[in-house]
Order: structure tokens, then sequence, then C-alpha cells
């Protein structure tokens, strides 16, 4: 089961229904070089403050595919994986805030 | 027991009639997601023309209860305006007819007359199913009259143990004050976790999986342990398996609650340094932190050396920034409240008090290309040129963000203000930004 996250489009679907490891080897097989978003020494100083380690904060910060290098092959499979995905959220929507009509959420008061 | 919600003038024989506002015939007050009646004791429950004035949060914990309260295969009974044959009416009749249609749409603006919500029926439907409800026949009648209406007769089934937890833990979380029906926005963004713990207690219910269970441990910790606990204490009455296993899970997300990790976690939100652009990573990579914090803990070595760790955290906050559920959309929220004080200063020319709200805000949503605007401007008006730049740089790269010929426009009134700016011509510049073109 995912964690609760935004509905996943692309390579994050992999993430989402593999799991991170998963997400992380392909992204590693595939070549897609990845862009940390947050500089890690301060990560791993905050990491202190919940009982985490330098290493332990390394496996988790979040980063994300350079999506300005990827191959083209990459790129197909990625429309594929978008078209199978949406396919699959439109085929599984059930009630949900967030989707469709039950879905008030803060973001409608904008 | 027959039950009647909602019953307002209507008395009906042979049922508790109940209704929140009316109590003229009413045999009891009470509200329709709130039933006074204990679990598996109702063969009927009507619910006539009522789901409607609950809103869309208070109607999920309303069919909740109806589930709880009947009895194995009762039936439910519900009618509710048929919005789509009711608007297409509204569209053809005259004025005297839509008159009435719009009273049929919204209601009565008298106590308890309000409509909060409708219900299309592909909505309806769902709801149901998610309540847990079976054998859902939906009908449509009256549809050309100015009364158009869905009526709706469903039951509970035979086996229901995952929908029974899940009814149950809806009611205890609007007991303990962990929802609040009354605060639609703040109860539906909780909706996203508990929707999420209901799948894996259906998981549970189907086939007892440790991994499983720590799972639903993993994500209710780092968002809401209180609200985690309530699933473990409900399937702790309910279900025989790994009894020790649960509890140990139970007693570890009530010392997280206690230490209100949720506020812990946003703590570390604020002080991860600010990198424009970032707030779903950063909120990732918090969650993902707290994540792992939760996995140590639940491999048992280093569970007192982390517990401590957080104690020390714990204590160092401060209470205006007690959060006890963590979401991507409640931090966005509390920005929004930061960038509402900012803005009050600003208009003020409370500038000190404007860049601190501002910062707060920038710190609570790194998307918010408002909140770098107004500290551009804030950051000029003060004779900050430089950081002035920066924050318009900063700026202009969300604006990035937005589709032409939105994009365009915005940037080119960036321009300009930046060459004002640039040109030590701020008297135009000491108004905060609402819009951002």
């Amino acid at each position: 089961m995912p964690l609760n996250r935004p509905p996943a489009v692309g390579l994050d679907i992999l993430r989402t229904r593999g799991g991170d490891r998963l997400y992380r080897l392909v992204l590693r097989i595939a070549g897609v070089p990845t862009v940390s978003v947050i500089p890690s020494n301060e990560l791993m100083r905050l990491g202190v403050k919940v009982g985490l380690e330098a290493s332990e904060v390394e496996q988790v910060a979040e980063s994300r595919p350079d999506v300005n290098v990827l191959p083209d092959w990459l790129k197909i499979i990625l429309a594929l994986l978008v078209i199978v995905g949406s396919y699959y959220l439109w085929q599984r929507m059930t009630y949900l805030p967030g989707t469709l009509y039950g879905s008030i959420s803060p973001k409608d008061f904008r | 027991m027959r039950i009647h919600v909602g019953c307002g003038l209507v008395y009906k024989k042979g049922y508790v009639n109940i209704d929140a506002f009316d109590s003229t015939v009413a045999d009891r007050v009470m509200s329709a997601y709130h039933l006074e009646f204990p679990d598996d004791s109702a063969s009927h429950l009507e619910c006539i023309h009522t789901i409607e004035h609950l809103g869309a949060a208070k109607s999920i914990y309303a069919l909740a209860e109806f589930f709880r309260v009947l009895k194995p295969g009762g039936v439910l009974l519900l009618e509710t305006p048929d919005i789509e044959a009711a608007f297409a009416n509204f569209l053809k009749k005259g004025e005297a007819q839509r008159k009435l249609l719009m009273n049929w749409i919204y209601g009565l603006d008298s106590p308890g007359m309000i409509h909060r919500y409708c219900f299309p029926r592909e909505l309806l439907n769902r709801m149901l199913k998610e309540a847990g409800f079976i054998d859902i026949q939906l009908k449509r009648f009256a549809t050309k009259t100015v009364q158009p209406t869905l009526r709706v007769k469903c039951r509970k089934p035979e086996s229901y143990i995952a929908q029974q937890i899940i009814s149950r833990v809806r009611r205890s979380l609007v007991d303990n004050g962990l929802v609040d029906l009354d605060d639609q926005v703040s109860a539906l963004d909780r909706e996203i976790l508990i929707q999420s713990l209901a799948s894996l207690t259906h998981q549970l219910c189907a086939k007892w999986d440790k991994l499983v269970l720590r799972q639903m441990i993993m994500e209710s910790a780092v968002q809401n342990p209180r609200m985690g606990l309530a699933f473990i204490e409900q399937l702790e009455s309910q279900i025989s398996e790994s009894p020790s296993r649960v509890k140990r899970y139970g007693r570890i997300l009530e010392t997280l609650g206690s230490l209100d990790f949720p506020a812990v976690l946003l703590h570390l939100f604020m002080q991860v340094p600010l990198q424009v652009g970032t707030q779903n990573q950063t909120y990732l990579t918090v969650r993902n932190m707290g994540i792992a914090t939760i996995k140590k803990i639940l491999a048992g070595t280093e569970e007192q050396a982390v517990l401590t760790e957080l104690r020390r955290t714990r204590e160092g906050l401060s209470d205006d920034k007690i959060l006890s559920h963590f979401s991507e959309e409640g931090v966005k929220r509390l920005a929004e409240q930061s960038f509402a004080h900012g803005a009050r200063a600003f208009a003020n020319h409370e500038l000190t008090e404007a860049v601190h709200s501002f910062e707060e805000a920038f710190s609570l949503d790194r998307d918010g290309l408002l909140i770098a605007w107004n500290l551009a401007r804030l950051k000029a008006v003060e004779g900050k040129g430089d950081v002035s730049q920066k924050y318009y740089e900063m700026t202009s790269l969300l604006a990035q963000r937005y589709r032409q010929p939105v994009r365009r426009r915005m940037l080119e009134r960036l321009r300009s203000e930046i060459s004002l700016a640039s040109n030590g011509q701020v008297d135009g510049l000491a108004t905060p930004v609402y819009q951002a073109l």
C-alpha cells in the first residue's frame, strides 16, 4: 500500500506500487540522474532531532529525476505508464476526498 | 427497532423518530451522524430528505452510523433531491417553478432546513458502497416535477467485520475530538488518512498480515498517531490475531501521540532550508524521515534512545505550533494563516511583523508565489534592494509554473515592479499583493 500522496504519475507509479526501493532501483538501472532538492548536511542536522543518523537521513531524502536528460526510450515508457496509470486510477475510482464530487478540499476555497 | 432519522414534523408509528432540530413530534433529539443507539440494534432505518442537510463530511459519518446501528441484513431507505433532474428542470421551467426548484436545491434558511450538499447518483452510490452497504437499488422518481427525488434501498451484509470496525472508529474519532465535523476542510483532510487506514483494515480482516499491520502503524504514526490508535483499539477488540504485537503497536502510537509527533514533523518541515518550488519534495522528505524514525522504534533496539530524542525536540517546541495532523494540506493551511497575518501587518505598515509572518508562511509553503512577491515588495520598501531582488527572482521562478498567457502577463507585471524597485520608486509597492494578476 502506498503512503498518502497525490495520485502517482510516470515513474511515481513504480514507487507507489512497488515501493521506494524498486523506484530507486529503476532510476539507477535506467541511468536517470536525480536532483537532490535539499542540502543533505542540513537534513542530517534535522534528522538528529527525530533520532536518525546521517546515513539514515541520506537514504530517505527525496530526490527527483532530472527530466532534462531523460533518454527517448524512457520518455516513451513514461508516456505509456501515464496512460496505463490513468486508466488504472479511473477504473478503481471510488469515493475519496480529492476526486470528483466528494472532493471538497481546502484548495477548493482558494 | 426501526429508526426514522430526521423526522421533522413527520411522525412514523412503530419507529423511533429522531431529529436534531425539531422536537415537535420527535421521540428523541439527536444528530444523524451521532446516533445514540447500540451496534446492530435496528432492523430498518429510514432517512428521508435528511442527508442533504448535513454537508459533505457529516454525511459520510451519518452513513457510517446508519451502518453501525443496523442489524446484519438490516435495511436502509434513503431519499434525497435528484440534483441532476432539478438542475435540468430549472433550465426548462418558468419563473414560478424555478423558484420552487431553487428551494428544492438549496433548502430554506431556517434552523436545520438549509441544504448543505447534494448527492448526484454516482456519488451517493459510491458513498453507500464505501460505508459497506450492499444490494444498492437507486431509483429516480418525480423527475419532471419541481421535487425530483432519488430513492435508495440497500442493506447491511450478514458478514461485515471490517466495515463495522471502520464505522466504530469513525464514531470514536468524533467522540474523542480527533475529527471536528464542524470544520469540513479539516475533516476531509483527515478523511484521506482514514480511507487509507480503512483500506488496510479491509486487508487485515480478509487475511491477517503483520506487514499490513506495520504499514498501518507507519502510515498513521507520521500523520496522526492518535487516529491510528483508534483503529488499533477497534482491531484489538474485534480480532484475536497477534494480541501482543497489536498491544505493542498501540502503545507506540499512544507514546507518539503524547509526544505530538506530527508537531515534531511540522517543526522539521519548517526548519528544512528554504528551496523555492520544493513544497512536495520537502513534505515527502520530512514524511520519509518520520517513517525512518518509526521503523527504528518498531525495530526495538533503539526505541528508548529515539523516544528520548523526540521528547527533547518536543520540549523545545512552542505551544502555538502544535499540529495534531501532519498532512500536505494541513501545512498549506497554516501557511495561509501566516500569509493572512503578514498581509494585514503589511497593509498597516507594520513591516517587521509583516516580514516575520511572510517568512513563516514561506517556510510552510515553498511554492507560495504571492508569499515571495510580498517579501520582495517588503524588502524593497525597507530599502534592502539585494534581498528584494532575490525574492523577485524566486517569484519569477514560481511564475514559470503557470501556463501562457497568464505566465507572460505575470512576468510583465513583475518586470515593471523590479524596474520600479531598482530605481527606488517604492511608493507603489508599499501594499500587499493578494492576486498575481
